[in-house]
């Protein structure tokens, strides 16, 4: 969150020469990297078409050099270790040192030069969903390339043709490659700025992991069973609050690059599907909702008008996708008068898992761990958390906070803290007499 | 009667023993047949001691172990009535209450075997230490000793024939009284028992070393008067050097098996104990924390830690194997007590 780290000072940005050779470094655009897994300011365009950037959750956009008239970016595919939430790393594959990779921003009809090193163990490749472009660039490992194998740097040159919000991902063992993490958003902006124009402009990646509580790399070969649901790789509490300014207008952009659908939700407005992975939707074909299905693949842009103040839920409609892991086993206790038998029964389980020595000499490094008591397993997010103003909100995964004031200023993303509801603005306990139900 | 307590008695036992041994020898026959008796009445005196012993380690490991599954049991017996309450409310079926109720069941059985065998190993040790059932009750220390810290080297085993094989020593007083009973006088030359065999016959004088104050020597002497009036006697008395070296023999060979018992048992104890039972704690520990986490359930706490109870009883059951193999290691160094 902006407040746990420094925003504006881009203190996580750091340019590393590394392992590339000095001579193909010379002709390789340098390697920007971030170690922080917090939302980054806006680029700002230092040249090139004018556009309005947008702001990616949990994560960043690339820099690039401008090189006659090319935008040229360098990627590279390397393992990173990300911060999911406070209290909890992954070892996941990613690009420039973040899991997603940073957004590449470019603007329609831009000529785009990605440089893609491979540090991987592995080969690997990029292929650029919904992109018009030459059928060579388009990065199926072996079908339109061969694939870059570790240590190579292949080159993708191609003319963005048409705005919208897209992906990259590996196409070379992909199912192991995008389960480690092994994504990122990419954005062409409208040739002009004015077109579809929104005040705040958000994107992110929808992903899914499943990390064994206790450990730190995903299991690759789960396809449907994932324990770990984030937005860009965060999960609440460690996602950033979005933010708007009382009357803006917001644009949220979102792929789903996991095995399933989520229906994404905002609470106490009405939205727009404006852009799906296929371009701009026609006006006269969109419809209000407050929920919008993201199938496995897809990305949706959803545009609203910041229309209350207040601290809004956004979040995965599936309920046990604002969860972290967790049990699919636990049986249902309710009904049941159970904390007397299972206090009973974890304090015999300790207890008699203590007795097997016999004297002073069972003292091992087990026995301390026991006796630390340690609330959870290491490396562990609670499966329900989270804080707020009235207590424990007991959220986690797919959920963060659209925050929208009218004391924001434009441009500002600093998380403002809780909202201060009005006088008379929040649900209250009834003080009364509760008449007796009467049923018929 | 304290683990203090059974030290004493052990210590006592085998002190009274040495002393009786250390009175020097008496010149007549008369005395050195007394002093064959005391000897085979020590013997029998250690054969009670090594099987009080084993008597007692077996009746603390019983009692240590039917305390644990007592506790296994009142877990399986909470874990049992839960299931019913949840079958109750609705929550669960006649299937997975039945399955509960099975390991609950499972555990009685473990606990009534655990107290029978508990009973059983009590009984023993008050007979051999000749208690009634009137005498006051027997009380057992809480759990066994810990093991040592290292294990003790073997010894030299042909000293420790030398020092402490009390059988060796009442059989080599019996060659010296069948000698002078036989009449045999003259002593030609001198065999020594443990070294007999094949091709190897120590001739000579009788060695230095060997002679020290009451221990045995295995240096016999031979008689070879060749006058066909001692034949008879001379053969009977070869008969005698013969079950004096197989005796030799057997006291090595089971002094070597006891100590190899005894450094397997201590390396399956300390296995036991320093890894075995803290991987069962270590997961038992995980395990609360997974349950504190709401990943697993209480029922998934209770079966893991069914799988873990087996390695602390075999835990339980290795320092008492450890225990009676040290009692056996430390009779087999005093003589043959093994019925």
């Amino acid at each position: 969150m902006f407040t746990r780290r420094s925003f504006f000072n881009g203190a996580g940005l750091a340019v590393a020469a590394a392992t590339v050779g000095k001579r193909a470094l010379a002709a390789l655009p340098e390697i920007v990297s971030t170690d922080s897994a917090s939302m980054q300011p806006p680029l700002v365009p230092p040249n090139g078409r004018p556009y309005h950037p947008v702001a990616t959750l949990n994560g960043w956009s690339l820099p690039w050099r401008m090189r006659q008239g090319t935008k040229e970016f360098h990627l590279v595919a390397e393992p990173v270790v990300r911060e999911i939430a406070p209290g909890m790393k992954a070892n996941l594959w990613g690009y420039d040192g973040q899991s997603p990779g940073p957004t590449l921003e470019v603007v329609e009809g831009d000529r785009v030069r990605i440089f893609v090193t491979n540090r991987l163990p592995e080969h690997t490749s990029v292929h650029w969903p919904g992109q018009r472009l030459p059928n060579g660039m388009d990065g199926v490992s072996c079908l339109n390339q061969p694939s870059i194998k570790p240590g190579q740097t292949y080159v993708y040159d191609f003319t963005a043709q048409r705005a919208g919000t897209f992906m990259y991902h590996p196409h070379a063992d992909e199912t192991t490659q995008m389960a480690m993490g092994m994504m990122g958003s990419w954005v062409t902006h409208p040739r002009d700025p004015g077109q579809m124009r929104v005040d705040r402009d958000y994107v992110f990646l929808l992903n899914a992991y499943d990390i064994s509580p206790g450990s730190f790399t995903p299991k690759v070969s789960t396809m449907l069973d994932f324990n770990l649901w984030t937005f860009n790789s965060s999960a609440y509490p460690g996602t950033d609050p979005m933010l708007a300014r009382l009357g803006e207008r917001v644009r949220i952009r979102v792929g789903n690059l996991t095995m399933t659908n989520h229906p994404i939700h905002l609470h106490g407005h009405e939205f727009v599907v404006a852009d799906t992975d296929g371009g701009w939707t026609p006006p006269g074909s969109r419809w209000p909702e407050v929920t919008t299905d993201i199938a496995v693949g897809q990305m949706r842009a959803i545009e609203f008008t910041a229309a209350a103040p207040g601290d809004w839920a956004f979040h995965c409609h599936k309920s046990h996708h604002t969860m972290n892991a967790m049990s699919h086993t636990l049986p249902t206790t309710i009904g049941v008068e159970s904390g007397d038998l299972t206090r009973k029964i974890t304090s015999l389980v300790t207890e008699y898992m203590s007795m097997g020595g016999a004297g002073g000499a069972m003292d091992g490094a087990a026995s301390g761990a026991m006796q630390m008591q340690m609330p959870l397993p290491e490396n562990t997010l609670p499966m329900m958390t989270g804080s707020g103003p009235h207590g424990p909100i007991e959220m986690g995964g797919m959920f963060t906070v659209m925050k929208i004031r009218a004391d924001l200023a434009h441009g500002d993303y600093r998380d403002p803290g809780w909202y201060q509801a009005p006088a008379g603005s929040v649900a209250y306990p009834w003080e009364g007499e509760t008449p007796a139900v009467e049923r018929g | 009667m304290s683990a203090a307590a059974q030290y004493d008695i052990e210590e006592t036992l085998t002190f009274n023993v040495l002393s009786l041994l250390t009175a020097p020898y008496a010149r007549d026959i008369e005395k050195r047949r007394f002093a064959q008796v005391q000897g085979t009445l020590v013997i029998a005196v250690m054969q009670l001691a090594n099987a009080t012993r084993q008597a007692y380690f077996a009746a603390v490991a019983a009692h240590q172990s039917a305390q644990y599954l007592q506790q296994v049991k009142t877990a399986a017996e909470a874990g049992a009535e839960l299931a019913r309450r949840m079958l109750a409310a609705g929550n669960w079926n006649i299937l997975d209450q039945t399955h509960e109720q099975g390991f609950y069941a499972d555990a009685k059985r473990r606990l009534t075997q655990a107290r029978w065998q508990q009973e059983t190993t009590r009984e023993k040790l008050r007979q051999l230490m000749g208690l009634s059932g009137e005498q006051p009750a027997l009380r057992l220390a809480e759990s066994l000793p810990d093991l040592p810290q290292h294990l003790e080297d073997l010894p030299d085993v042909e000293q420790i024939l030398l020092q402490n094989r009390l059988d060796l020593k009442v059989q080599r007083m019996q060659i010296d009284a069948l000698a002078r009973r036989l009449g045999l006088t003259k002593a030609t030359r001198f065999i020594n028992v443990l070294d007999m065999g094949p091709t190897r016959v120590l001739q000579g004088d009788k060695s230095q070393p060997y002679e020290r104050g009451y221990e045995i020597s295995f240096e016999v002497p031979i008689f070879d008067s060749g006058a066909a009036r001692v034949r008879r006697a001379e053969a009977q008395y070869a008969q005698a050097i013969d079950r004096f070296a197989q005796s030799a023999v057997d006291a090595r060979s089971q002094i070597r098996q006891a100590y190899a018992a005894y450094r397997a048992c201590f390396e399956i104890a300390r296995q036991q104990r320093d890894e075995v039972v803290p991987n069962a704690k270590l997961i038992a520990a995980q395990n609360l924390l997974r349950y504190d986490a709401s990943l697993i359930s209480v029922f998934d706490l209770l079966a893991d830690a069914r799988l873990q109870i087996t390695s602390v009883d075999d835990y339980i059951h290795s320092v008492r194997d450890f225990w009676m193999a040290k009692s056996e290691l430390d009779t087999a160094l005093l003589g043959n007590f093994t019925p």
